[in-house]
């Protein structure tokens, strides 16, 4: 079957024409082999992934001798004089940390990134929309200085006291190309959607493995449903098709009252929500028919 | 009652751990038998133990006053009620006199009646050390032993026995023990003679005789009569003496006559209305007969009196839970004159996926075992599925921590739910099967069914009618039998009861099955419907073999033993052969030496072709057979596993695959659809059993099989109420698919296949 996706801005965080994604990927020291091997497999996905949903020259990746604390500082630093309030940042932290009750450590070559290290970078940073992933043990104590309503947030572990080697990230990039991860099957990956398909996963295992879970991973900020990062499949815009950019349009506005309907629907008796929710989805149904004639495609 | 094969031990202790329980009673102190010699308290203790408690009361706390002796202040605070002080007396005892055994012992005492069995053992222990030959510290280490599941409590009873210059008192307890054993294996001549130089020495001692008279009592009323003079007698003597009743109760409930025990633990507290052992025991054996409201208040009413008893405290959490239960009925709408044939206790969290395939099987049980033992159910089955092992095991003896997997209580049974089992080796359906056979065994003989013929008949039935047919044999066992362990059929009773070695209940359950199939074999199922009804009248073993059978018992033993040959004679002598070829195959496949594996697994095989446990030479083979490109091998290797009752979920899940991939689609979904009775909960089964069941047309079905997937809220909920719209719009149940296939919109509005399936649903419509 033919795997066809409909890139829409409407599926994505709101923006505006000149917003910008950066992404900037730190792989901390593994310490032995086998970690080693599993922060470059991560790391990889995540770079893959990465350049689909932003421009190559906003990545910066930062690993082996090179990911220093002062070149990352110095990145940052950088960063600040590049970015704009409307673009978005995401920052993604692969490796080991450690806490000590007073102070985190993310474990990179030389000095390592502190808490206050990440909280003064990340703080600094004019875009109003920002992602931090951290799956490396202990990071659940940045919960402490980072959390903000437009920050979204993502820590392996709750605090500083879940010292073991954590399994949550291999979950979480796992979930960038698994279709099981896209509940809402819009054939995007958010930042939430990975987020419970990476802590379910981390749950069974535990089970699994008949042991106490020894991580648990945890997520604040309020666009965490709406932040992008993963598209699953081949990409496609309207291109110079007016009537597909036209269907398109159509479509987003219907997403439009689906989602005001949804916001409204504990004031409305049962059936009647189901009525207008059908009414939407029939419209929705029938424009998505028309793309997929527009287009070929018969998506998923 | 089903077991776990390795928890043999501990489950065959159960009767004597709580044998051992419900004889203390916290508020009376326990007749001491002379542990300790003292004649003020004496008297004191003579007073109490004839029931005069006001008296004994005034003489305890004149004693208290009057001496100076930090032991007897001990005893006398004890028997006032007052455990924390007399602890701290008893401490304070041993400090001041620390090479005195027997203060130590009495401590012990304490601490056995507030059952704190390690400590107590290590008190009899240390007195022990300081008194070798001291016989209260062995009966006690005996008692703590028993109480903390250990096998060798019996080497220490015997050490009293065999020394006839032992103290008598505990000479005399050592006899009462014994008789008590004796009178659970049914071997009432020996539990008699016990008696008997237990009456003896209590004459020329001067014991208290009570516990004698109990004992007789119990064997007055076991053996059928309505009463008994060893009651008056004891009455007599003490009014208040509640162990009259609570004794003779506890054997019935060892027996598994649960609603005679009721009555009698009933009228226990009637004369001796602190007897909070009792009302523990009339609750826990109401909740035997379902009667949960009558249970609560007896067991709320042992809490007040004696918080401190586990199994009290135990199943009162138990009960607390009891919300947190779905009760279902079965049908759902019984008949207006009549009553559901089955009312399943399931715990929320599990009864929607559980539901449907105990029904399914409860249903088909009453079906066959109505038809098959002829007896109609009088009452609905009570079918409780417990999702956390402890429980299941409180709701069976007030303890948790034994390794049994189901219990049967008559029309009542409970049995582990398969969440509690992550390793998959826990076939629910062949237990439900087992106990839905004792519900019929123990009801059409009114109970009186022995132990191995109840058991005999569950096992019998897993092997030729239950979920996984064929005849399972433990390893351990096989080599049981051919070390020729088997027990005579008319002392089969004392290896579930009494065993002697580590394996021998597992031993016993196996011969007894063997024995009912060579029974069905040789003389046909009707002498085992006539052999229930020779139990029901009564009859033991012997004489009942003789009645139905027309041989004794031991011409039966040797019928038996033959079959025994000839079925397992070739096996049993190439044991270490087929160890070596399996052990060879497993090594070949952790080597990746294939064809080695490959030859020494067919070679198991050839000898023991019915081993399909996990670690099966079929399943060395399959993968051999994978791993050397012969797929069609690998196919008919995992079809014998599973045809032979294998049910190792990945083997099978393969074999499920394998079948689908050559369309042999019907199979496929025999095959899958047997993993439901090993694990329920693995989504990925019912999405793909729902499936493959729409491509083959039987909507209906694949329906039942998405429900129960979304039931477990599955992580992509969106594809669970698409995929249980789609069955609905395939069986023309047009508003369910709307409103199913609408929800799937609301989590994925843009999920296409869902968006068709709407489109195709309005147009219907």
């Amino acid at each position: 079957m033919k795997v066809l996706l409909i890139t829409l801005l409407v599926f994505y965080f709101p923006v505006s024409a000149f917003a910008a994604l950066y992404v900037t990927i730190i792989q901390g020291l593994e310490g032995t082999p086998h970690y080693n091997q599993q922060f470059s497999d991560q790391t990889e996905t995540l770079k893959s992934v990465t350049e689909t949903i932003a421009d190559n020259n906003h990545i910066q990746f930062f690993f082996g001798e090179a990911a220093t604390r002062e070149n990352i500082l110095s990145h940052f630093q950088n960063l600040n004089n590049t970015i704009s309030t409307q673009d978005r940042v995401s920052v993604f932290m692969v490796g080991h940390g450690s806490f000590d009750g007073y102070e985190y450590k993310f474990n990179i070559p030389g000095p390592d990134l502190t808490d206050t290290d990440i909280a003064g970078f990340m703080d600094a940073l004019p875009a109003e929309v920002q992602l931090l992933v951290n799956t490396s043990s202990a990071s659940g104590v940045l919960n402490n200085s980072l959390k903000n309503d437009s920050r979204v947030l993502i820590t392996a572990t709750r605090n500083g006291n879940e010292r073991l080697a954590t399994r949550f990230g291999e979950y979480f990039f796992n979930a960038f190309d698994n279709l099981s991860a896209d509940i809402n099957k819009n054939n995007a990956i958010t930042a939430q959607e990975a987020f419970d398909y990476a802590k379910r996963e981390v749950t069974d295992y535990f089970e699994s493995q008949g042991q106490l879970a020894t991580e648990h991973a945890e997520i604040s900020g309020t666009h965490s449903s709406q932040f992008v990062l993963a598209r699953i499949g081949l990409g496609e815009t309207s291109g110079d098709d007016p009537e597909l950019a036209r269907l398109i349009s159509e479509r987003g506005e219907i997403d439009v009252k689906i989602e005001e309907l949804q916001l409204n629907k504990s004031n409305l008796q049962a059936e009647e929500f189901l009525n207008q929710l059908q009414s939407l989805m029939i419209d929705l149904s029938i424009v998505q028919n028309k793309i997929d004639e527009v287009t070929g495609g018969d998506e998923l | 009652m089903k077991l776990k094969a390795n928890m043999v031990l501990s489950s065959s202790l159960i009767m004597f751990i709580v044998f051992a329980i419900s004889f203390t009673n916290l508020n009376a102190r326990p007749i001491h038998y002379g542990a300790i010699d003292n004649e003020d308290l004496n008297l004191c203790d003579a007073l109490q133990w004839k029931g005069k408690r006001q008296e004994a009361q005034v003489c305890y706390r004149q004693l208290f006053q009057a001496s100076s002796d930090p032991l007897i202040h001990a005893e006398a605070t004890w028997a006032l009620g007052d455990i924390k002080t007399a602890n701290s007396l008893f401490q304070a005892a041993v400090k001041s006199s620390p090479e005195d055994a027997t203060i130590r012992i009495r401590w012990a005492d304490l601490f056995m009646q507030t059952y704190q069995y390690q400590d107590a053992l290590a008190l009899f222990e240390e007195a022990l050390a300081l008194a070798p030959d001291n016989a209260y510290a062995n009966i006690g280490a005996a008692r703590a032993l028993v109480e903390r599941f250990e096998s060798d409590a019996r080497q220490y009873i015997d050490v009293v026995l065999a020394d006839s210059s032992a103290a008598a008192g505990a000479r005399f307890q050592a006899m009462l023990l014994m008789a008590r054993m004796s009178m659970e294996s049914t071997d009432m001549l020996s539990a008699i003679a016990f008696l008997n130089d237990a009456e003896t020495l209590a004459n020329s001692e001067n014991l208290p005789q009570l516990e004698i008279y109990a004992l007789f009592a119990s064997m007055d009323l076991m053996d059928g009569k309505d009463n008994s003079d060893w009651i008056s007698q004891a009455l007599a003597e003490n009014p208040a003496y509640g162990d009259i009743y609570a004794i003779p109760g506890y054997f019935f409930w060892v027996t598994r006559r649960y609603r005679e025990a009721i009555d009698l633990f009933g009228k226990a507290v009637e004369v001796e209305p602190d007897h909070w052992v009792a009302h523990m025991e009339m609750g826990i054996n109401l909740l035997r007969d379902n009667q949960v409201t009558r249970a609560r208040q007896q067991m709320e009413i042992a809490y007040q009196g004696d918080p401190y008893n586990p199994k009290t405290v135990n199943t009162l959490r138990l009960l607390d839970t009891f919300d947190e239960y779905d009760l279902i009925n079965s049908p759902e709408q019984p008949p207006a004159d009549g009553f559901p044939r089955i009312i399943f206790r399931l715990h929320k969290d599990e009864s929607k996926v559980l539901i449907s395939y105990a029904e399914e099987l409860a249903e088909q049980g009453i079906r066959e075992f109505t038809e098959r033992y002829q007896f109609e159910p009088k009452e609905p089955v009570i079918v409780e599925i417990y999702p956390n092992h402890d429980d299941f095991v409180v709701r069976t003896i007030g303890m948790p921590g034994v390794g049994i997997l189901g219990a049967t209580f008559g029309y009542v049974f409970a049995m582990d739910s398969p969440t509690d089992h992550a390793d998959n080796e826990y076939h629910w359906g062949t237990t439900l099967w087992h106990e839905l056979a004792h519900v019929f065994t123990l009801e059409t003989t009114d109970h009186l069914i022995p132990r191995w013929f109840s058991e005999g008949i569950s096992v019998f039935e897993e092997w030729r009618y239950g979920p996984i047919k064929g005849i399972r044999i433990p390893v351990n066992v096989l080599g049981a039998m051919a070390e020729d362990k088997f027990l005579p059929i008319a002392e089969l009773d004392s290896g579930f009861i009494r065993p002697t070695y580590d394996e021998q209940v597992i031993v016993s359950y196996m011969q007894a099955g063997l024995i009912c199939e060579y029974i069905n074999r040789q003389f046909g199922i009707d002498k085992i419907v006539e052999l229930l009804a020779a139990f029901k009248e009564g009859m033991e073993t012997g004489p009942a073999i003789r009645k139905t059978l027309e041989i004794s018992p031991s011409k039966f033993d040797d019928g038996f033993n033959d079959f025994v040959e000839s079925e397992y004679g070739d096996l049993l002598g190439q044991l270490d052969t087929w160890k070596r070829h399996h052990q060879r195959a497993l090594q070949g496949v952790a080597e990746s030496e294939w064809h080695k594996a490959k030859e020494s697994a067919e070679k198991a095989l050839e000898i023991f072709p019915d081993y399909v446990e996990s670690d099966s030479p079929y399943l060395f083979l399959a993968k051999a057979n994978a791993e050397l490109g012969d797929e069609q091998a690998e196919l008919d290797t995992l079809m014998n596993f599973w045809q032979r009752g294998g049910y190792t979920m990945e083997a099978v899940w393969l074999l499920a695959r394998k079948l689908y991939h050559r369309n042999n689609i019907d199979q496929a979904i025999k095959v899958l659809d047997s993993l439901n009775l090993v694990d329920p909960f693995d989504i990925d089964i019912h999405s793909t059993l729902g499936d493959w069941l729409l491509e083959e047309g039987k909507p209906n079905l694949a329906l039942n099989e998405y429900q129960v997937a979304l039931a477990m809220k599955p992580h992509d909920l969106a594809a669970a109420y698409y995929r249980v719209a789609h069955a609905n719009h395939l069986l023309d149940d047009h508003d369910k698919a709307r409103k199913n296939v609408l929800t799937a919109l609301e989590i994925a509005p843009h999920y296409r296949p869902a968006q068709k399936l709407l489109l195709e649903t309005i147009k219907t419509q």
